[in-house]
């Protein structure tokens, strides 16, 4: 006989109170996990992506558009901008590194971009089988590309106008496959990369460059304005020059802080080009994905909330149901503060169990939404991770019990032994 | 008090209880000055309302008087604090309700054996064993309070009360609502047991088919009654 053995044999006496607290206080702790493992994860992505990265500059449009469709591969471009203009921007002293990037096409769902060597250097990519591109039409798959593909460094394929599935194919111009990346935890994961020249080479087989091709309405247009001809209104195909040539994107780094106050006023109001920053446009996005998650936030509040109401009530009740039980231990020689004790371990062991089950059902949700997230080609999320916020959520469970408790274990410390065995003789 | 007692503990009363005073608001019940020597066996009786169940709470320390002293084998139970004095009850002093009120979810054997542990003494599952034994429930030592008799019920309520060789035995009402053959067979049991430990026993009832089995009597009534001439 020890506490702890009494304790869960008092639990198990009473399935139903107990079972209703465990689960109401593991539904909120699973909507507390779900929110700290998806959106720490999706931010620590997004910090990642676009750590380095201090200006994407890309067609008028959008900012926030720019920087979802250049860093992190998720919307499409605002259009395409020449290369010429690239290279100006190169050549001024305030950028110290220009990443230009080309998009339009895809395969299976992944986009292939069209990037030079130090944009995977940027993201400390590299090939666990095979090599990085060297040549045209040469191509690395990130490893969840070829993961869900299937492919490996020999084999070939043809991209797909578009950046969603069921463009038209480009199959006269198959890409090489010569290598695949290991897992970064970056978008390099999701992409397939191949030389910027590729790109150029495909569309001029078509005798044209790439559009911005967009995973709809894009694509369909260029597909609409003639694909053969690539001169739809989401920006005319470039020529095989650099004076016609044209990107989507180029990702800056400043060469000094100061280029954060003059380069991006300058870009927008002397250039035809849109400059958007990282960093600001970034938080914004957040800040707008954080009223959702407010929202959930006070969700799981109102469920953990109530879960303390229910623990308390099941504690208060189960000890009612008890009293006897109760009154003899204190005869036997137990005291008031053993009796106080019993009761909050028996809220603890349930505060542990809805926490333990709220964590489970919260990493198994996750895993399940980060499964759909890549089927759909979006940044993934992982439910096996353990993040250290975790700990506070059995911390705050602990809490809950205690609190719920507290009524319950001075009520049942104050049972009157005599008044209660005598049942009212005197 | 040492399980095995000794000649001097002997010589010392179980209970020596003085000026015993109870408040309840504006009513009071007053005991009279009452010594129990060791192996002694008490009888209180009295009608409803009396003050037995008050006296049985005072002697448990489970009331604290509102005037006077009680102490139980040479220890004065005001100098003892909550904690200490739940922990002596534990120890020295048995105690058998009216009704059993077993642990429901405990087998009857961890019943017994949370009386030892409660107290604060060690595991002793040989006591427990030859406890159970002795009262005739070896054989239902695995089986949970509903499923046993009220009888053996009473008798599992009688071995918690004995496990830990209390100086004292209580008995509050243990033959209420129980026919005539129940009632001898608790008393037997009771009276045997507690001589069979060496304990003084006090059992209190307004139950007048008990009276020819004690030779020691406390009656009260609405006040307290004198002592009882030795």
């Amino acid at each position: 006989m020890n506490l702890l053995r009494l304790t869960t044999r008092e639990l198990r006496a009473n399935p139903l109170g107990s079972g209703l607290a465990v689960l109401l206080l593991a539904l909120g702790i699973a909507t507390l996990t779900v929110l700290l493992l998806f959106v720490g994860q999706l931010e620590d992505r997004f910090g990642r992506d676009a750590r380095g990265i201090d200006l994407v500059v890309g067609a008028k449009g959008s900012p926030m558009q720019i920087i979802l469709s250049g860093i992190y591969h998720l919307d499409v471009p605002t259009g395409n901008i020449p290369l010429a203009e690239v290279r100006r921007l190169q050549a001024l002293p305030q950028v110290r590194r220009a990443m230009p990037l080309a998009l339009g096409d895809s395969f299976g769902g992944f986009r292939i971009v069209g990037a030079p060597p130090e944009y995977v250097a940027h993201y400390e990519g590299r090939p666990s089988a095979g090599r990085l591109p060297g040549a045209p039409m040469e191509a690395v798959l990130g490893a969840e590309v070829a993961a869900r593909t299937g492919m490996k460094p020999g084999d070939a394929f043809a991209g797909a106008h578009g950046l969603a599935e069921g463009g038209p194919g480009h199959d006269e111009a198959p890409y090489q496959v010569v290598g695949v990346l290991a897992p970064g935890g970056t978008v390099l994961d999701r992409l397939i990369l191949t030389p910027v020249d590729s790109v150029w080479r495909v569309h001029e087989g078509h005798g044209a460059a790439p559009t911005a091709g967009t995973p709809g309405a894009g694509a369909h247009a260029a597909v609409r304005d003639g694909h053969d001809g690539h001169d739809g209104p989401q920006g005319a195909d470039a020529v095989a020059d650099v004076a016609g040539r044209e990107v989507t994107v180029v990702l800056l780094q400043y060469a000094s802080p100061l280029a954060a106050v003059s380069l991006p006023r300058m870009i927008n109001q002397a250039t035809a080009l849109q400059a958007a920053s990282p960093a600001f446009e970034t938080a914004r996005l957040l800040r707008l994905v954080g009223v959702g998650r407010d929202v959930l936030h006070a969700f799981a509040g109102m469920l953990v909330a109530g879960a303390a109401a229910a623990l308390g009530v099941a504690l208060l009740s189960a000890l009612r149901g008890r009293r006897y039980d109760i009154a003899v231990m204190r005869l036997l020689g137990a005291s008031r503060a053993k009796i106080f004790t019993v009761t909050l371990l028996e809220a603890l062991l349930l505060a542990t169990a809805g926490a333990l089950l709220g964590l489970a059902l919260g990493h198994g949700l996750v895993e399940v939404l980060g499964g759909w997230l890549a089927r759909e080609h979006q940044p993934a999320v992982t439910g096996l991770r353990l993040l250290p916020g975790e700990g506070w959520l059995l911390v705050l469970a602990w809490a809950i019990g205690l609190v719920a408790a507290g009524l319950p274990a001075w009520s049942a410390a104050r049972t009157d032994v005599a008044v209660l065995l005598s049942g009212g003789n005197s | 008090m040492a399980p095995d007692r000794d000649e001097a503990a002997a010589m010392t009363p179980v209970v020596d209880a003085r000026a015993l005073l109870q408040r309840f608001g504006v009513l009071a019940l007053e005991f009279p000055d009452w010594h129990v020597s060791l192996r002694e066996q008490w009888l209180v009786i009295g009608p409803s309302g009396s003050g037995k169940s008050t006296l049985l709470a005072l002697l448990a320390g489970l009331r604290r008087p509102s005037a006077g002293r009680v102490a139980i084998g040479g220890q004065d139970l005001a100098a003892l604090s909550g904690a200490a004095l739940d922990r002596f009850r534990g120890r020295h002093i048995g105690f058998v309700p009216q009704q059993p009120h077993l642990v429901a979810t405990l087998t009857l054997r961890d019943n017994v054996e949370l009386a030892r542990y409660l107290a604060g003494l060690p595991r002793d599952p040989a006591r427990v064993a030859a406890v159970l034994a002795r009262l005739g429930l070896a054989g239902r030592a695995d089986h949970r309070p509903h499923q046993l008799s009220r009888g053996e019920a009473q008798r599992a309520a009688v071995a918690r009360a004995l496990v830990n060789r209390p100086a004292l035995l209580l008995a509050d009402e243990p033959t209420a609502h129980l026919d005539d053959a129940a009632c001898a067979e608790t008393l037997d049991l009771l009276l045997h047991q507690a001589g069979e430990d060496g304990a003084a026993l006090v059992l209190a009832t307004h139950d007048g088919r008990v009276k020819a089995r004690f030779s020691h009597r406390l009656a009260l009534g609405g006040v307290a009654s004198a002592p009882p001439a030795p």
